[in-house]
């Protein structure tokens, strides 16, 4: 067993059922009597429903959309949040929400209780972004890190399974992809296996049967497990895959995910044989490039980046991106290799 | 559904051979300058060595460390650490020094650097006790758990072998009754699956060559994990009745812990059923309880209250104690059941 560090921040973690009812209890937890609730514009029933809930402990409500937080969202948030005297931050929504919510926290310093309502896993993370000017900027801070976290399944009986599929899938990857991660431990390991189970016996689930509430928990469980992976190991070949997929060509960013995925661990497996045994046994499969792209399958989530939108002359501009400069990978990376594991996303095939 | 509340307080562990040499840094990175070093009489050299090694860190040591934290002793470890103006508490040892450090942590609210050097586990808990005119009071605050653990296996290695097993299968107990905990939850599920495989795998080697160093870091990893457990979830039968046999009729904690494990496990056997599944596979046996009991043989370790200064007699004494006040266990507590399970360890019969 080589040397390692583990650190775990202090963290409350709720998995349960009718769970806004519960609210005025956890702020008490936390010594707070003025929450500011902020909520995306969709989940707007939410936040009143949790401002009703907590009656006199609201001080005020932020609901506006915020794709990618442009700065002035996040700053009128904080504004708001500092006139009213906030002292907690309850947030109900996914990534665009629970970003406006850190960066509430990250000038004010007030605690977070996070509800979430998809998989981005942004609620067990302390990394924050915001965009300005067209550029995206992104930063690690432990005061962003929600205190609490509560899961209640019904938040996301709502969510269309072209989403669920797509947002579980790049939440399986943060799993998958951590396992060999450089600073993978055998305890974000164990996260990661975990991680890898919820999920794939409970997305075919929840695509098929979207008010399936046990499913919906169990996603939940994963994708709680997947933010905790972000949080605990540093990214690799995958995430640069994605990020100059997505940003190059404007793909959506789960459907990039879910679709480079099984190349990327195809393109690992050798030089990362342990790590990707275990995936395939979390996975219920003999190998787990193989395993990923037939749950994808299974899920009906996009298994090609044709499908979703990129262009074929765009292979050797992402080949070049990448490379410049080389990611983390356990099996070194050259163009020959980067090409044709984007030529193989880019058809959909199956991992041989 | 899937309903749980898990709650992780800060923490940082190093792991590793050799990583003792990471404890200046360590204790820095927590803001001391004038560390006490904490340890028993029979660790002096080792509390000494290691204050050397923190240099000008260092303010000084207290080498009285005593079982079960008498409360003199508590007040002179106090003392100590006031007349020096220490600002971090660093205890080496097992249990006894790590209760030391509590103790003082627990008024003064210094941080705590634990190193362990047992399979005790206390050093991951926030649990605390201190005996006064003989009678031991224990007690929760969150101010005792360990800000920074270092495990260094090294440290292990003078363990004599037969105590490596009784107290690596104390570490086991704490693992098993945490699967079935009335407030368990998957994460401390994990933990504890994943140290009873540690335990069960690297245990047989450490007692046969006590200084296999993969074997020696195996097990305590596995140690690291059942401190967590311990620290997380409650306990059950096989605690209570360990506590009322050691308590009451002074056997030694960790063979009470290692003879009583396969009986507490049979009890519960079929009122556990999904977590005796998970014990099983994590021990490679069919069945939890016999394999625990398969185990200790193979550690050599005692197996029958009879062997461990019992008096017969006193089992109808034990079972009236162990049943008097009511408790939380799986299957429930009866004064005859638990009689015949009495009978049964103190002969030392494999459980059916």
């Amino acid at each position: 067993m080589k040397e390692f560090a583990y650190e775990q921040p202090t963290a409350r973690v709720v998995f349960g059922t009718d769970l806004i009812a519960t609210l005025p209890n956890e702020l008490e937890r936390l010594g707070a009597s003025r929450a500011v609730v902020v909520g995306t514009p969709s989940q707007r029933h939410s936040v009143e429903a949790a401002a009703a809930a907590l009656g006199s402990g609201a001080v005020g409500t932020f609901v506006e959309a915020a794709t990618h937080i442009p700065i002035d969202v996040a700053r009128r948030a904080w504004n708001i949040a500092t006139d009213l005297e906030a002292d907690a931050c309850v947030v109900i929504g996914g990534g665009n929400a629970i970003g406006v919510a850190k960066g509430i926290a990250l000038e004010t310093g007030i605690p977070i209780v996070a509800m979430p309502t998809t998989y981005s896993g942004s609620e067990a993370t302390p990394i924050y972004g915001f965009t300005e000017d067209g550029v995206k900027r992104v930063g690690k801070d432990m005061k962003t890190l929600p205190k609490v976290v509560m899961y209640d399944a019904a938040l996301a009986a709502g969510l269309p399974p072209e989403v669920s599929g797509p947002s579980g899938m790049n939440a399986m990857a943060h799993c998958v992809v951590g396992l060999y991660a450089p600073d993978a431990t055998p305890i974000s390991s164990l996260f990661a296996a975990e991680g890898i189970r919820a999920l794939a016996r409970s997305l075919p689930i929840v695509v098929k049967d979207p008010g399936n509430l046990d499913g919906r928990a169990d996603v939940f469980y994963g994708s709680w497990l997947a933010g905790s992976m972000l949080r605990m190991v540093s990214v690799s070949l995958h995430y640069k895959l994605c990020h100059v997929l997505g940003g190059t060509f404007n793909l959506g960013h789960a459907d990039v995910h879910t679709v480079i995925l099984p190349h990327a661990v195809a393109f690992t497996h050798a030089a990362a044989p342990e790590a990707t045994k275990i995936a395939a046994e979390a996975l219920g499969a003999n190998d787990a490039a193989q395993g990923l792209y037939d749950l994808i399958r299974n899920i009906g989530a996009p298994t090609s980046l044709e499908e979703i939108g990129m262009l074929r002359g765009g292979i050797e501009k992402a080949v070049e991106m990448t490379l410049d400069p080389p990611p983390y990978s356990p099996r070194p990376v050259d163009a020959d290799g980067i090409r044709q594991l984007i030529e193989d996303a880019y058809y959909g095939r199956r991992p041989r | 559904m899937k309903q749980f509340t898990y709650n992780q307080a800060a923490m940082r562990v190093i792991f590793g051979v050799g990583s003792l040499g990471r404890l200046g840094d360590e204790t820095e990175r927590l803001g001391a300058r004038r560390a006490l070093v904490l340890s028993t009489p029979e660790q002096k050299e080792d509390a000494e060595r290691v204050a050397a090694s923190l240099g000008r860190l260092a303010a000084g040591t207290f080498t009285g460390a005593a079982m079960h934290v008498p409360v003199e002793i508590a007040a002179a470890a106090r003392n100590r650490a006031a007349q020096l103006n220490a600002d971090c508490a660093v205890a080496i040892g097992g249990g006894s020094t790590i209760g030391l450090a509590k103790a003082i942590a627990l008024e003064t609210g210094l941080p705590i650097l634990a190193i362990p050097t047992t399979y005790a586990g206390s050093e991951m808990t926030p649990i605390y006790g201190l005996t006064e005119a003989g009678i031991k009071k224990t007690g929760q605050d969150a101010r005792v758990l360990p800000k920074t653990v270092i495990y260094d296996p090294n440290l292990t290695v003078t363990m004599p072998a037969k105590l490596s097993g009784t107290s690596g299968m104390n570490a086991l107990a704490h693992c098993l009754e945490g699967l079935y905990a009335e407030n368990a939850n998957p994460i401390m599920t994990l933990f504890a699956a994943e140290g009873i495989r540690a335990l069960a795998r690297a245990l047989p080697v450490v007692v046969r060559e006590p200084k296999n160093m993969d074997a020696r870091s195996e097990a305590q990893y596995g140690a690291w994990l059942s401190g967590a457990v311990l620290g997380n979830v409650g306990m059950a039968l096989h605690h209570k009745l360990c506590h009322t046999l050691g308590g009451t009729f002074n056997l030694p904690h960790a063979e009470v812990h290692t003879v009583v494990l396969p009986y507490a496990a049979a009890y519960n056997r079929d009122a556990a059923p999904e977590s005796m599944k998970i014990a099983a596979g994590a021990l490679d046996a069919n069945d939890a309880a016999q394999g625990i009991y398969d185990l200790s043989v193979r550690l050599d370790a005692p197996v029958a209250l009879k062997d461990i200064g019992m008096p017969e007699d006193g089992l109808d004494r034990a079972a009236e104690l162990a049943t008097r006040n009511p408790y939380y266990n799986p299957r429930p507590v009866e004064k005859d059941a638990i009689r015949q399970l009495l009978e049964d360890a103190f002969h030392g019969i494999r459980p059916e």
